[in-house]
């Protein structure tokens, strides 16, 4: 049992020169919270969620390394929050994704142990590339990890009943 | 010691070996830790040194200070209280551009001058970045005020840099001694500096009305975290000082057992009213904060200088030095100012000062032991700390802010920060040097 066997092979992909407010609006029609970028090729080159959304959200002194920890001193500061979305909106998705995405990648390969170890650390969904390279391949999540899981359960107790 | 190691003059190889740890650290192909250790273990496995001389260069009260002050100032920094002072003090100018870039500057330079320069702007720095980002300003006169007034700040006391905790540890210096003799000339190039600053940039910032009144909203006290510890913190902080002073004057304590001795009352005082699991948890974690890194690569140094020494070259030098400037104190004085501030602009002052202690102390010689040679230290400090900021690598705080400005996005290079700052490290420069001249020449 490898990712491969829990993978969602057709997820919502995004191209580099989208929109973030498109972006979020396709997130919203699709019940969906991340989505891999892929280049022209089919090479992931980032990912984008909420969670990069939320980070971009906030000042700068505390998107950084070792910078603020607690932001709670801010009184009043949602109005400025909310007008960075507004700025947000018409950047394109590639200068607000995660490009630091070698530590997410999973290959088709990957036993299904360590894809859930993965997304325990670094959350659901999770990118598969071939092998070699960047060429995405799907998605694995909590859902299509859970569904496979289940199908193993089935075919465990189907073997169980069988032998005497 | 052997004075020919596999035919090769044990003064060479001892040059060598200083050599080679400069050598690598302006190539900065290597961490200073680990070449200071590499090259205090070849001097000891060549015979310079045998363990037992190793063990006695090794100064453990300038160890033990910097041990025991990072110890209290990594729990300290855990109630918020720097935060909270930085924020405080943005409200107490209205959160006006112009007096913002002034009281930030004063409260790093009151910090840098009783923490370590380096921990002072990695608490004040981020701060800045929100401030000047809530005010639509540019950050960059900001951050170059907070490398220079960290540097000038850490020259006033004994423990404000790491030179200073040296040369105060090798020639007992006292707390009150620095205080006394740093602190005017410290006050009067902040107060120079703070203007200088104003006509440059403060008075030029704008912003607007309605960025101010929404940093006015800022609620300081939230920045407080855990008021227990902070109170802690203050009492054993107190008696740190009064060990530093009356302590140290009165009653001889030294003052690493004082900083090691406030970091065990801290450590103890945080540990009460938790289980052990927790204590363990919260004693770990402080002693986390050594950066172990510095404490080996003093470590080290303090050994390949011990090894130069031994083959008499230092004192040789200071011969030299003094030839020079044919016996003058004024001008050996002189030399040692402006030939410290040149060296620590480009490479860490630490290897250097610690060389240069036993080349002055073996100036005795000529121009009188103990306190006769004070006002050669004083030259010493305030050249290798102030030299400190005529780059962006030369202290280890400017490259901490620089890393900083770049995670932010305002980059600092190396020549916009020299336009700049070099310029006003020689005006720092040429104040000491007034200084000394009324003072002590």
């Amino acid at each position: 049992m490898s990712a491969k066997d829990a993978l969602i092979e057709n997820p919502i992909i995004l191209a580099p020169e989208m929109a973030v407010r498109d972006v979020l609006k396709l997130f919203e029609t699709h019940h969906i919270r991340m989505a891999p970028v892929l280049d022209a090729e089919n090479n992931l080159i980032g990912v984008f969620g909420f969670h990069h959304l939320m980070q971009d959200l906030l000042p700068m002194a505390a998107q950084i390394e070792d910078g603020l920890e607690d932001l709670d001193f801010i009184i009043g500061g949602a109005p400025a929050a909310a007008k960075r979305i507004r700025k947000l909106g018409p950047k394109p998705v590639s200068e607000h994704m995660d490009r630091d995405i070698e530590k997410l990648l999973l290959n088709p390969d990957t036993p299904l142990l360590e894809v859930i170890r993965c997304i325990t650390r670094y959350g659901s969904p999770l990118p598969v590339v071939e092998e070699n390279g960047r060429k995405f391949v799907g998605l694995v999540s909590e859902q299509s990890c859970l569904h496979r899981l289940h199908e193993i359960l089935q075919e465990v107790e189907i073997e169980e009943r069988n032998s005497p | 010691m052997h004075d020919i190691i596999f035919g090769i003059p044990a003064s060479y190889l001892a040059l060598a070996i200083m050599g080679m740890v400069y050598a690598v650290i302006i190539a900065e192909k290597m961490n200073q830790a680990v070449i200071a250790l590499v090259a205090s273990s070849l001097a000891v496995l060549l015979g310079l040194l045998n363990q037992e001389q190793a063990i006695d260069a090794i100064d453990f009260n300038t160890l033990f200070l910097l041990i025991g002050m990072m110890i209290i100032v990594g729990i300290m920094k855990e109630t918020g209280i720097f935060q909270y002072v930085a924020i405080v003090a943005a409200k107490s100018v209205r959160a006006s551009p112009r007096g913002l870039l002034a009281v930030l500057s004063l409260i790093t330079a009151v910090f840098s001058a009783f923490l370590d320069n380096v921990t002072t702007v990695m608490l004040i720095v981020p701060i800045v970045i929100l401030l000047t980002e809530q005010l639509k300003l540019k950050p960059f006169p900001f951050l170059l005020a907070q490398i220079i007034f960290s540097n000038v700040g850490g020259t006033a006391t004994l423990i404000g840099d790491p030179p200073n905790i040296l040369i105060g540890s090798a020639v007992g210096l006292s707390f009150t001694d620095f205080l006394f003799n740093m602190g005017p000339i410290i006050l009067i190039i902040i107060f120079v500096m703070v203007g200088v600053f104003d006509v440059i940039w403060g008075r030029h910032l704008t912003t607007s009305m309605r960025a101010r009144a929404h940093l006015l909203r800022y609620d300081a006290a939230k920045a407080l975290k855990n008021h227990v510890l902070l109170v802690k913190s203050f009492a054993v902080l107190a008696l740190v000082m009064a060990g530093f002073t009356l302590g140290h004057n009165f009653l001889h304590i030294e003052t690493g057992t004082t900083a090691l001795a406030g970091a065990a009352l801290l450590m103890f005082l945080d540990g009460i009213g938790h289980n052990l699991s927790e204590k363990n948890k919260k004693a770990h974690a402080a002693f986390h904060e050594v950066e172990w890194d510095t404490i080996f690569f003093f470590l080290g140094l303090f050994v390949v200088v011990a090894s130069l020494e031994h083959t008499g070259l230092l004192a040789k030098a200071a011969g030299m030095i003094t030839e020079v400037t044919n016996g003058d104190f004024q001008k050996t004085g002189l030399v040692i100012l402006w030939a410290s501030t040149f060296f620590s602009a480009f490479v860490n002052n630490i290897p250097f000062v610690a060389t240069l202690i036993p080349v002055i102390e073996s100036m005795g010689s000529v121009f009188g032991d103990g306190e006769a040679l004070n006002p050669l230290w004083w030259s010493l400090i305030l050249g290798a700390c102030l030299g400190g900021n005529g780059t962006l690598i030369g202290a280890s705080a400017n490259v901490m802010v620089a890393s900083f400005a770049d995670r932010a996005g305002h980059p600092i290079s190396f020549v916009k920060y020299i336009v700049y700052g070099f310029p006003l490290t020689l005006l720092t420069i040429i104040l000491a040097n007034i200084y000394l001249m009324i003072v002590y020449f």
